[in-house]
């Protein structure tokens, strides 16, 4: 041991032993200022030219220098144009330098936390700055990343408070796994994970939770007040340094500093908004309650004894108000007018639906104070987000500290110790396939029943459109079933810098990201979906451990020469524990504590995972005008079989400046750079699917969710198979990309175009296919999956008008992606990924297409027409009806600035992207969608008639279709809009997604200086804000930036009863002291 | 020198590597999910979801069909005017085959682990209740290929359904009365863990001879000797009621009979039929008690209901449908005994009200019953006498009705309207349930019938 210490301080020696540098001549000091401010330049490097000895400026821009007599030194820095001195005898040397058009001074932060000039690196990146983020006005910083970075797709999950949101960058890569990117603030990767609390236990596993309520991803947890940038690595070229973490991308943020050698900086913001719901389902109000008998629209409700669900009744017009009370309306009993009864008082009909929604309220405060001394600097922040949503009790909140100092301990030796603590958490509200769902039941809800009439009765029974508790009173279900979650969430982090010498630095990084989420979801007493009330207790304790240690080199060889190279290693730990205690049956309503539940169920999950990364990057640039990068990474990960788990990937990247090469100096192409990468990054598998194992036993089925029996029950406890067979043959899978581009400044720089084409495929993609059921189990882990992404993505930037006090800008970002299937496993003809079956995966197909129920047409595309009944006869097989994936996306930005008055929108536009309208079908065949006001007319459906086979089979015959029919089946005959079923055809429910939207707008004013020199401010911002201002779609539901599952599962494009979207209008005050 | 750098890198090098050369021990090892369970945690299991299928979906699709019930809402409403789909069955096969039958189909594996006959016995038992049924609603199934995934054989064929009738059950049924009767267990024996006998292997053993019974009798289109076949075995069978196989659900919330949950969660969807609920005859107890007045309309009972209340058990072969099965075989058997016939209709009719209602026929009833049995001038009278008096007394057990319907076109059922579509384009009471639409995208190779038609005749019914 001792041996080995000698060894390896001679080793460190050997190392450092640059450190001692010659005996110099003489001493030269100076000041280095900006040419266009005077500001000072800290950070600049000064070197003796010919040599690798220098020096920096400190944070005052201030040099001292040791040098031989007559030397000439070298000023350079990112984004100015280089100086060359000859000291001559002087001993003071102050320089100002002038910024280079050419050389963009744009720094961004890449994989590891290494910050690098955008001009150097090889690989498309996108920065968003703090300004774009907070324009947007959301909560949610990964909403407000909409329509603001080419390649990335945001989808929030509704307009509910709280709701998660899934984005995308460069499209879905993994099948079962996460597409999601990885998110790193200051270095540390945090979680960003979205968990159900679904209807059982192993639903959660699944994460295919139908119903339930929109839960929240935890990126959320984020304030975006905090962000001072953003830069989204899309490539594996610019993310191999990440890992396998980051295989769908990395969304690395950088949060706000104090700078050194500032004094104390105020900061003090508010916001105030006001939502309401942005768009709805068109419905009709005219047809009561009622059903077709006899062919006669008959009027039945729970006042006629009906538990009737549909709205096939007669005219609400033709209905009256008798003498005579009913419980279920306090207007009277309703009658038709032909009934004795009747008064001249004609029934009233209800929008019940917009009634519903209420303004929602968004108020934030913030409060941050910065600043530094020559060795310190400090950031503070906090901030408190109240948000209550446009359906009664539904509410959000986050209060969030941030604390980042740092300090230089010794010389050359800083320090950086960051703390984030968050508490967010609020009420809400169900949704989707649920029968206790708000959108279920207040869209099916006849419009002549008045829902805000009451929904409970003194005996403790709802009043509901259908009686008791068959579909839950909407206002029912927000004030009973609301699920209450509460995050209490630390993330913190320690960097230990060393600049050992000018070109050496050492960097370690220790980060830890843990939460706790208490949740408790209710179902009250006489809800619909569980009568006898239930409550679950859900903890979910989630830690992350991460540690980076690098070392980098920066080199200058010559002066057309340098180097910039990191070695390094990480550690990553991931421990999820979620306990849940399920209770069911209540002692007494709304006694919501387990104490209250008569039969109790506990479980308890594990996620784990492990890994291990040996990481390095080299970088060689040559003249400053061509770039080289060499990168590599190993990781060895838990979740793959022993054998398996250690995986290398490799990229590179080329970055060419050929303005730099030819000397192009012409204004109309001030800069042009082009670049390729190639690029590899692995993924390994989800937790613990290599082996076999038993399950707590839960028996039930698809129409006695959520209960069922459930294991210990009647007085035993019972296990069954798994329905995962595992698989101990996994190993890593691998998407390889490859991009081209290139970055281009014309007319000195006004415009700016960055282009990049990519072409990723993932292979060995791992999922759980879905097997038979009859060979005893129901999935299976395997590699199989080759999936292809292909896309355009172009952001370009102008300044349209720059005339001193008036500025036009304008930003354009495009993205245009193209997916395909390319391969599954053998034997395997699709993978489903939605919780009902109609979306899959299939070879040759786009991610994700819609496979579904459809008409039966003939040879020539005419529908084949059922002769007994006059309606389009349905496909017996099922075919492809829809694509989710939109043609492109793209965002609009448009800045006008004059003096102090800023006015900035978005526009934000989706070509394409099929939403399945679930809720249509359903409402269609309940006939209150608005589709069903031709109810009454006389059709002759277009197509050829059908033959019955003796086999039974249907056989178009050449015959055109002449049997006219009611479309409603009003006078008894058969309803169109019922005859395919409670959810109608599949073919009929896609609708294209398509919209245009203004996803942001803000009108802000700065106070002038000469205002501000009389007040104690530094700085004052007043604004307007308004998102979601319009929206123009042809979807005929709520909003189409909408799915039923959120951001746990890579279902695209669901809509089935789900919540809808909000806009809002705001003002706020920012005020710098 | 530079040999001893190189050494030294090389040195740091491997503990470096040291470092992150990985073992990772149990990490990737679920707690929660254990490698190996004994076969008495799985035993619960398996009863309580095979029961459960039987009970739930299937005794419904069964009601929908023979108007029992009448679907007024969602999926129910399509299936009652006979929409079927494919995808309707996903549920139905994954209860069943993942649920149920693999977990029973481990318990066999085990007992041969662990020379535990008994256990096998009970599986074996539970086996044939599972394949059974599902031979009956879709005609050829997997089976000897089935529960195969984890020795690599993901696409199951499928066993004729002629096969399952006349080899594979009797053969099943016959091996599990031998295990249930041998000597000794070293392994184990069933006995607090077993939900529906508490490991009396008696029971077990006449449960087993009384399927062996339903599953020869109910092939009579197909085997002219299958009345008396089945007939012989009447010794064996079950003798009262207190001997039905059968499995009781509990009071408590999470562990409630699965009709009951249905009318729980999905009130609303479905109602009594009006043709069951004429049926009933003014002396006949058993109608408040079958008929659930309003609980699967609204959620809310306002009478006790014997198969959906929460405790309520679900009945998977009783003594009640072996003595139906007596009455139709004695009088339809080429030697046909009317007076035998008559005596075995008196019995079920009688072991059905006492099971029901806990006293036996009402006089009126009886006499009611022999004047409706001495005007039925033809056997087939005669057999319409039997099935209807079945419809009632063997309600709510799997899917006896629809079997009866489909095996002797009684009870008298009018066709609903509105039952054309392009699976059951003739309009008629649908013969037969569509392969799940697992199947027709997972295992299409196999699949006996490619396009879903809910007419085509399977083997018995032809």
């Amino acid at each position: 041991m001792k041996k080995f210490l000698q060894n390896l301080s001679f080793t460190l020696i050997l190392l450092f032993g640059a450190v001692i540098t010659q005996a110099q001549d003489r001493t030269v000091s100076g000041k280095v200022t900006a040419e266009d401010d005077n500001s000072s330049l800290p950070g600049v490097n000064v070197l003796l030219k010919g040599t690798s000895t220098g020096t920096i400026t400190d944070a005052d821009g201030n040099y001292t220098i040791s040098v031989p007599e007559n030397s000439i030194l070298v000023f350079s820095f990112v984004g100015l144009k280089s100086q060359e001195v000859n000291i001559g005898a002087r001993a003071v040397i102050d320089v100002q330098m002038e910024s280079d058009i050419r050389q963009l001074s744009e720094v961004v932060v890449t994989a590891a936390g290494i910050e690098a000039n955008k001009r150097e690196l090889g690989y498309s990146i996108q920065n968003v700055d703090s300004d774009e983020i907070m324009k947007s006005g959301e909560n949610n910083f990964v909403s407000a990343l909409s329509g603001k970075v080419a390649g990335v797709q945001v989808t929030s999950s509704g307009g509910s408070p709280g709701a998660a949101a899934q984005i995308r960058i460069r499209g879905n890569k993994s099948v079962q796994g996460s597409n999601g990117p990885l998110f790193v603030i200051d270095g540390i990767p945090i979680d960003n994970s979205t968990f159900n609390t679904a209807d059982s236990p192993e639903d959660d596993v699944a994460n295919l939770g139908s119903g339930g309520v929109t839960n929240s991803n935890r990126a959320i947890d984020i304030n975006p007040e905090d962000v001072a940038s953003l830069t989204v690595l899309k490539g594996p070229a610019a993310t191999v340094l990440y890992g396998i973490r980051a295989a769908n991308g990395a969304v690395v943020i950088t949060t706000k500093k104090g700078s050194r050698s500032s004094g104390a900086k105020i900061n003090y913001s508010m916001g105030y908004s006001v939502d309401r719901v942005n768009k709805l389902p068109d419905l009709q109000n005219i047809y009561a309650q009622g059903s077709v008998v006899g062919g006669i629209p008959t009027f039945q409700s729970p006042m006629t004894g009906s538990t009737q669900s549909q709205s096939w009744g007669p005219l609400i017009s033709s209905l009256r108000y008798a003498n005579e009370s009913s419980k279920w309306d306090p207007n009277g009993l309703i009658v038709l007018d032909t009934d004795p009864r009747a008064t001249n008082r004609v029934a009233n009909s209800y929008t019940n639906a917009e009634d519903f929604f209420q303004d929602g309220t968004n108020a934030t405060h913030n409060l941050s104070v910065q600043g530094g001394t020559e060795k310190t600097s400090y950031f503070f922040s906090v901030g408190r987000l109240d948000q209550t949503g446009i359906m009664p009790n539904s509410n959000y909140a986050r209060t969030s500290f941030r604390a980042t100092t740092s300090a230089e301990l010794f010389k050359n030796f800083t320090a950086t110790i960051s703390a984030n603590y968050v508490n967010s958490g609020g009420k809400r509200l169900q949704n989707g396939s649920n029968t206790s769902g708000v959108m279920l039941g207040l869209l099916r809800t006849s419009p002549s029943f008045d829902n805000s009439a009451g929904y409970i009765f003194e005996d403790g029974t709802q009043r509901a459109y259908r009686g008791g508790s068959i579909y839950d009173n909407p206002y029912f279900t927000v004030n009973k079933n609301f699920t209450t979650d509460d995050v209490n969430r630390v993330i913190g982090y320690t960097q230990l810098n060393y600049k050992a010498l000018p070109w050496l630095d050492f960097t370690y990084r220790l980060g830890v990201d843990t939460y706790g989420d208490d949740r408790i979801f209710r179902n009250d007493v006489n809800s619909s979906s569980v009568p006898v009330g239930q409550v679950i207790n859900q903890t979910i304790r989630s830690t992350d451990i991460n540690s980076d240690f690098l070392v980098s080199v920066n080199k200058d060889f010559s002066d057309k020469l340098s180097l910039n190279a990191t070695i390094g290693h990480n550690y990553f730990n991931k421990d999820v524990h979620i306990n849940r205690i399920d209770g069911q049956g209540l002692a007494s309503p709304g006694f919501f504590n387990i104490a209250s539940a008569t039969a109790v169920n506990a479980s308890e999950g594990v996620t784990r995972r492990q890994l291990y990364g040996l990481y390095g990057t080299v970088t060689l640039n040559v003249a400053s005008q061509l770039f080289i990068n060499l990168s590599g990474r190993n990781d060895w990960s838990s979740t793959l079989p022993d054998e398996n788990n250690s995986f290398f990937y490799p990229a590179t990247s080329i970055g060419w400046d050929f303005t730099q090469t030819f000397d192009i100096t012409s204004s109309l192409l001030t800069y042009g750079k082009l670049r390729a990468s190639w690029g590899q990054v692995g993924n390994d598998a989800p937790f613990a699917v290599t082996n076999n194992g038993f399950v707590q036993s839960r028996v039930r089925d698809g129409w006695t969710n959520p209960q069922g029996v459930i294991f210990p029950a009647l007085g035993l406890n019972a296990f069954n198979p798994s329905a995962t067979l595992g698989n101990n043959q996994l190993k890593a899978e691998t998407t390889t990309t490859i991009e081209f581009g290139g970055d281009f400044q014309f007319l000195d720089g006004r415009i700016g175009l960055d282009l990049t084409y990519f072409d990723a495929t993932t292979t060995d993609a791992i999922l759980n296919i879905t097997i038979p059921s009859a060979s005893g189990w129901q999935q299976r882990a395997v590699n199989s999956a080759e999936l292809n992404n292909k896309g355009i993505e172009a952001a370009l930037t102008a300044t349209v008008i720059d005339n001193g006090d008036f500025t036009y800008e304008a930003g354009v970002n495009f993205t245009r992606i193209r997916n395909t299937v390319e391969k599954l496993a053998e034997g395997i003809p699709f993978i489903t990924i939605d919780p009902f079956g109609t979306q899959r995966i299939a070879e040759g197909e786009p991610y994700g297409i819609f496979f579904g129920t459809r008409f039966l047409r003939d040879d020539n595309g005419n529908m084949v027409i059922n002769p007994t009944d006059g309606t389009p006869y349905e496909d017996p097989t099922q075919g492809i009806v829809g694509d989710p994936n939109p043609d492109f996306l793209l965002g609009f930005r448009n800045t006008f600035s004059y003096k102090g008055l800023t006015l900035s929108f978005l526009l934000d536009i989706r070509q394409g992207g099929d939403v399945y309208n679930g809720t249509k079908g359903v409402l269609n065949n309940f006939g209150v969608g608005a589709e069903t006001l031709d109810r009454n007319e006389r059709v002759i459906f277009p197509g050829v008639l059908g033959e019955v086979q003796p086999d039974g089979s249907v056989v178009a015959t050449e015959t055109a279709n002449n049997i006219e029919i009611v479309k409603g089946g009003t006078d008894g005959g058969t309803n169109y809009y019922q005859n395919y079923g409670f959810v109608n055809l599949t073919e009929l429910t896609i609708e294209d997604g398509s919209w245009v939207r203004m996803r942001d707008l803000s009108l802000s004013y700065s106070l002038p200086d000469n205002v501000l020199g009389k007040l104690p401010f530094s700085k004052v911002n007043i604004g307007f804000t308004a998102r979601n201002l319009f929206l123009k779609t042809d979807y005929t539901g709520i909003d189409p930036e909408t799915n039923l599952t959120g951001d746990s599962s890579n279902v695209l494009g669901y809509d089935y009863f789900n919540n809808p979207n909000t806009k809002s209008y705001g003002v706020n005050l920012n005020v710098t002291f | 020198m530079k040999n001893i750098i190189i050494k030294k890198i090389f040195a740091l090098a491997v503990i470096f590597s040291m470092v992150t050369a990985c073992d990772f021990g149990d990490t990737n090892v679920d707690p929660s999910v254990p490698t190996d369970v004994s076969m008495s945690a799985l035993l619960p299991s398996g009863e309580a979801a095979v029961s459960w299928a039987v009970g739930g979906e299937i005794v419904r699709i069964s009601g929908l069909l023979t108007q029992q019930f009448e679907g007024i809402n969602a999926q129910q409403a399509d299936n009652y005017r006979y929409l079927i789909r494919d995808a309707d069955m996903n549920g139905v096969w994954q209860r069943m085959y993942f649920n149920s039958l693999n977990t029973i189909n481990t318990i066999i594996k085990k007992a041969d682990e662990n020379d535990a006959p008994h256990y096998k016995g009970v599986a074996q038992v539970l086996m044939a209740t599972g394949i059974g049924t599902l031979a009956d609603a879709f005609g050829d199934v997997p089976y000897s290929t089935a529960f195969q995934a984890d020795q690599g054989n993901f696409n199951p064929t499928y066993d004729t359904q002629q096969e399952l009738y006349n080899t594979t059950i009797p053969n099943l049924l016959d091996d599990a009365i031998a295990n249930l009767s041998a000597s000794e267990s070293l392994g184990g024996s069933p006995s607090g863990d077993d939900l529906i006998f508490g490991g009396d292997l008696d029971a077990w053993i006449s449960a087993a001879n009384s399927l062996k019974m339903r599953y020869t009798f109910q092939a009579a289109k197909q085997n002219a000797s299958a009345y008396d076949d089945a007939l012989a075995l009447l010794p064996e069978v079950i003798a009262s009621n207190g001997e039905d196989f059968e499995m009781y659900f509990g009071n408590g919330a999470n562990e409630t009979n699965p009709q009951f949950q249905f009318s729980q969660s999905r009130a609303g969807n479905i109602k009594m039929g009006d043709y069951f609920t004429n049926v009933f005859s003014a002396d006949d107890p058993r109608g408040e008690l079958f008929l659930d007045g309003s609980l699967f309309e609204t959620g809310s009972a306002d009478s006790p209901s014997y198969y959906a209340s929460s405790n309520s058990p679900v009945v998977l072969m009783s003594y009640v449908e072996v003595k139906f099965i007596e009455a139709e075989a004695e009088l339809m058997r080429n030697a046909s005994d009317e007076a035998a016939a008559k005596a075995a209709l008196d019995a079920a009719v009688n072991a059905s009200f006492l099971k029901i209602s806990g006293a036996g026929v009402p006089a009126t009833y009886q006499a009611d019953l022999d004047a409706r049995w001495a005007a039925a001038a033809t056997a087939n009278d005669k057999l319409a006498v039997i099935i209807d008096e079945k419809y009632i007394g063997c309600f709510s057990q799997g899917l006896i009705a629809w079997n009866d319907y489909r095996r002797t076109g009684f009870p008298a059922l009018t066709i609903v309207t509105g039952g054309t579509n392009a699976f059951n384009a003739n309009g008629e009471i649908p013969r037969r349930l569509p392969y799940p639409q697992e199947e027709r995208l997972l295992n299409l190779s196999n699949l006996p019938i490619q396009t879903p038609n809910l007419q085509t005749r399977f083997w018995w019914d032809q």
